[in-house]
């Protein structure tokens, strides 16, 4: 596996904002040799966290989502920051609703999913680490 | 906006009639925040319509996120009050993941394909 890392710019505008992820997302896995179920683990995860951070965070004229994506033979990290308003308090513990609930399993999800995911405000800025461990072999 | 970057972000839902209470429902894209409510809302006209066993046809779709699990449920569920049931067919491999995630396999089974699915009984 290669140790790759690449910036991107995600559009505040959901339809633009989805779109452009799938597509770094594509792009990066292409360069960084990830094996295929450690992609869509990670893949899935990033959505919940991204779509999280488009349906309440930012607003028209926040500025785009800056996206950080890193590979490394023991890990797969991405830093996401954007000008949205501040979350009081991201509900990363979260379990999962009951089985007929149709909202509320997003960043539950993420965080089954990811051995770290970090949120924290800095400035004007929120700031969210996702990290997937690779298990080798 | 290039059109073909909306395009891309479109889900194409067709409701395909197998007789007057069953219906196979083909999705074609991603099964996401973008378009949950509009598939949950087709997928409840198609009850009203009429149709007590739906069997969503997953193969054309790319990837699903919690929000486009949610239309699944409320399709679900509105299959389940007029008596039938909503089952999905042809489930890939990230979808099958967010699935066992979520343990909704439970009550959104998943068939291996479109016939199995309508084979089964309600």
């Amino acid at each position: 596996m290669n140790r790759i890392e690449r910036q991107y710019e995600l559009s505040v505008v959901p339809s633009e904002g989805i779109e452009q992820l799938h597509t770094a997302l594509a792009a990066f896995w292409n360069e960084a040799g990830v094996a295929p179920e450690a992609q869509i683990r990670f893949n899935t995860a990033i959505a919940e966290v991204v779509a999280n951070i488009l349906q309440y965070a930012v607003g028209p004229g926040d500025g785009p989502i800056q996206l950080r994506l890193r590979s490394t033979p023991a890990r797969i990290e991405a830093r996401l920051v954007d000008r949205g308003r501040a979350w009081e308090r991201p509900a990363l513990a979260t379990s999962l609703p009951e089985d007929w609930h149709e909202s509320g399993r997003g960043l539950a999800i993420a965080g089954a999913i990811l051995d770290t995911l970090q949120y924290r405000r800095f400035r004007n800025l929120n700031c969210w680490r996702l990290v997937l461990a690779v298990r080798q072999g | 906006m290039a059109p073909e970057f909306v395009k891309g972000a479109l889900m194409e839902i067709t409701v395909n009639p197998v007789d007057e209470r069953t219906a196979v429902v083909q999705l074609r894209g991603r099964l996401d925040l973008l378009v949950a409510a509009e598939v949950k809302q087709r997928l409840v006209q198609a009850v009203n319509e009429g149709f007590r066993l739906l069997v969503v046809d997953m193969s054309e779709v790319s990837f699903v996120d919690s929000s486009g699990l949610g239309a699944l449920i409320g399709g679900l569920k509105a299959t389940r009050l007029a008596g039938g049931d909503l089952r999905l067919a042809s489930v890939g491999a990230q979808a099958q993941a967010i699935l066992e995630l979520t343990t909704l396999n439970r009550v959104l089974r998943p068939y291996p394909n479109v016939a199995e699915a309508l084979q089964a009984n309600l």
